[in-house]
């Protein structure tokens, strides 16, 4: 039986058991259950809530007035959401993507390129633009930016928008958004503002269409509710280092019931280590909870470490560029643009296309959720969890992503692996990166 | 030979026009002796004029046939008293902004059960838009309507259900729903089983069987630790426990070989881990919830 249907049934089974006489109070307990089976990728939103709105009228019809709330909010802002429409809903209707990546030249000082994205209507340019000092220090993007203009080498001359981007004194780092889209023969791009050039950059077409060599997908070997326990542990691992303290703490019990819940739901064996797990770092982080310190994976170590110390190594300052697109994995597609890292902390810009959609700002207090699992690590061998910073649509199709890089980059690395982790698919790749 | 003949006829009188109508149910079919020609009511209906309440209803009661939501919110058992309030009913429709009162004509197996069934042209995706919204408040209504009908009608419309997702050209179908009728199977086990071996329900649990043979059925452990899995045919609801005979004369039934009322003939186990017996068991009496109480007449 599929993971689905086994935790379809669990849900209805929950449902059947909560109409029972003396079965008052079971309803909070489902909606909690139906929460976590969404978050695990398994059921959808819209089924769910069916079950959970033919429940409440099967109480009713029995005289019994449960508070209860199906279809409301199911899921928090932020978090994962299976069966969504997502951002790239073409591909998810099996529309081949004509993704191609350029990548710049040798690297010149000042504003950077960190790669060309050519999209069907627009060409996404993630880069690093660096204004005269006397510009100022823009609070707002728009005086800045909207007096930019661009054109390649073949003389085409293209309108242009911005996603959100960041500032760091002057420089400003974020995707330049081409309209319409460049050739893919296009060998100079220039974006000059009102005081003359302030990017210009050589690109070079990616063989193979920029696809990473040798990264095939496989399937995760983790089970949902595995996935599910190791992104609640990223995620816990996220607010760390963010400084996210004011969310409700993990507890024994609450862990209880959601290993609990995952395991009747099929998704989790009663051997998995993973609740220890999950219930070791928390321990590490101080909750009140056990488990054994052996199990907690060396990559969380190392973030929990860098964090942990009074004086932290700073990031690295540079733009890196890579310029690759990864296969399709859980049908999500990235491309991976490259690396901004600063004072504020280390960024992989991507463009993706096949998420579900998020909320377009972070709410405080939260990490987002995507379903996906991000690392990098570095020429050191380094394991950096990659968190969303920021989303911006691109285009119906296609989004925008910044991950921040936790912990920070502290080298120019030569490389980066990228393990990108789905609800049932994950791939490795070796991206050189050039700073 | 069909499921409905180990049911005795129904009737309960709804309100139509200024008066009330007596509706009957018989051999798996709503009748309405008051209105002799109803066909003709219907056409006179679709053509703007007034159809009465209880013509209504037997469209209504149509259109639910192969409704999943029937099988979610009717009853378990005897003792699982479905209560709905027709006056309620009626205010809610009442409530329905102009235009709404009337749900599109199309089969409710498709509309009210989640994705789609394969192989049906009228078949929608779940949405959110005006059109889905309109559908389901008034799927609602229909469904609370039906179930006002009284727990008679209840079980029989169950069975209906039932009976229609059994045919044997639907097991793809019935392959998507797995989850549904394993709790729709679990829910209505459990009950009899209770029963049949005074285990408790939270420890029943029956998946559908397909194919040869009537399932299986075992029980494990002690105590507490005590479980039934049983394998059940989704044709179990509607030969077997809509028409009251999960449990005769302490057999679990699960098989009819010739249903009839107040003879019928099933094949039924005597106890866990037992082969089923073939005996032929009697209604004895109509008082339980509406459903026949039946006992072993002979071996």
């Amino acid at each position: 039986m599929e993971y689905r249907e086994r935790a379809e049934t669990y849900l209805r089974l929950l449902a059947e058991a909560a109409l029972r006489p003396g079965s008052d109070g079971h309803a909070r307990r489902i909606r909690r259950a139906a929460d976590l089976l969404i978050e695990a990728g398994v059921l959808t939103e819209p089924l769910t809530a069916r079950i959970l709105a033919d429940l409440q009228l099967s109480l009713h019809v029995r005289g019994r007035q449960e508070v209860f709330v199906p279809g409301g909010r199911l899921r928090h802002l932020g978090s994962f959401a299976p069966g969504a429409p997502g951002l790239g809903s073409g591909l998810a209707s099996g529309q081949p993507s004509s993704w191609r990546v350029l990548r710049p030249g040798q690297p010149t000082l000042g504003s950077r390129l960190m790669a060309l994205i050519l999209l069907n209507d627009k060409g996404l340019a993630p880069a690093t633009l660096c204004f005269s000092p006397a510009v100022g220090t823009s609070e707002s993007d728009v005086p800045v930016l909207t007096g930019l203009t661009a054109t390649d080498n073949l003389g085409t001359a293209y309108r242009l928008s911005f996603t959100d981007g960041t500032w760091a004194g002057s420089t400003w780092t974020g995707t330049v958004v081409l309209i319409p889209a460049p050739p893919a023969t296009v060998r100079k791009l220039d974006i000059t503002g009102p005081a003359g050039p302030v990017l210009r950059a050589d690109v070079a077409d990616v063989p193979a269409d920029g696809a990473a060599p040798g990264a095939a997908p496989r399937s995760v070997q983790e089970s949902p509710g595995e996935r599910l326990l190791t992104r609640r542990a990223e995620a816990m691992l996220a607010e760390l280092a963010l400084g996210i303290h004011d969310k409700p703490a993990l507890s024994q019990s609450a862990l209880a019931e959601l290993a609990g819940t995952l395991e009747a739901a099929g998704l989790l064996s009663p051997l998995s280590p993973a609740p220890a797990r999950l219930a070791a770092l928390s321990q590490l982080l101080g909750l009140p909870l056990e488990g054994p310190a052996s199990e907690v994976p060396a990559r969380w170590t190392e973030i929990m470490a860098y964090y942990g110390r009074r004086r932290r190594l700073a990031p690295v300052t540079g733009t890196a560029a890579i310029g690759m697109v990864l296969p399709e994995i859980d049908g999500v597609r990235l491309a991976m643009a490259g690396v901004r890292s600063g004072g504020a902390g280390s960024f992989l810009h991507a463009a993706v296309q096949g998420l579900a959609p998020l909320p377009r700002r972070r709410p405080p207090g939260t990490s987002w959720d995507t379903g996906f699992s991000v690392w990098a690590r570095d020429d050191a061998g380094g394991w950096h969890l990659g968190t969303v910073e920021d989303i911006s649509p691109a285009g119906g199709t296609a989004g925008v992503l910044r991950l921040a890089l936790l912990p920070p980059l502290c080298h120019e690395t030569a490389s980066l692996t990228i393990e990108v982790t789905g609800p049932s698919q994950q791939m490795a790749v070796d991206l050189p990166a050039r700073w | 030979m069909s499921w409905f003949d180990s049911l005795p006829p129904a009737e309960v009188t709804v309100p139509c026009g200024a008066g009330a109508h007596t509706v009957r149910w018989t051999a798996g079919q709503l009748t309405l002796p008051a209105h002799p020609d109803a066909e003709a009511e219907l056409v006179l209906g679709a053509l703007g004029g007034d159809k009465p309440e209880c013509v209504t209803l037997t469209e209504t009661w149509a259109r639910h046939a192969a409704d999943l939501a029937v099988l979610t919110t009717g009853p378990r058992c005897a003792a699982d008293r479905v209560h709905v309030d027709r006056d309620e009913v009626a205010a809610q429709r009442a409530s329905l902004p102009p235009g709404w009162t009337q749900a599109v004509s199309v089969p409710l197996v498709a509309r009210l059960t989640g994705p789609a069934v394969p192989g049906r042209a009228t078949l929608r995706p779940l949405g959110y838009g005006i059109d889905e919204t309109r559908r389901r408040q008034v799927d609602l209504i229909e469904l609370l309507e039906l179930l006002a009908l009284g727990p008679e009608f209840q079980f029989r419309l169950s069975g209906t259900v039932s009976a229609a997702w059994a045919a044997p050209d639907r097991a793809g179908e019935r392959a998507g729903r797995g989850p549904a009728f394993a709790a729709a199977l679990t829910g209505r086990l459990a009950p009899a089983a209770g029963d049949w071996l005074g285990i408790a329900p939270d420890a029943v649990t029956v998946t559908p069987h397909e194919g040869p043979g009537w399932g299986t059925l075992a029980v494990t452990g002690t105590g507490t630790a005590r479980r039934l899995h049983a394998s059940l045919p989704v044709g179990w609801l509607a030969d077997v426990w809509a028409c009251g005979m999960a449990v005769a004369g302490g057999h679990l039934v699960v098989a009819v070989d010739e249903p009839g009322y107040p003879l019928a003939r099933v094949r039924a186990l005597p106890a866990p881990g037992a082969e089923p017996v073939a005996v032929t068991v009697r209604a004895e009496r109509d008082d339980r919830g509406g459903l026949p109480v039946w006992a072993v007449a002979s071996d």
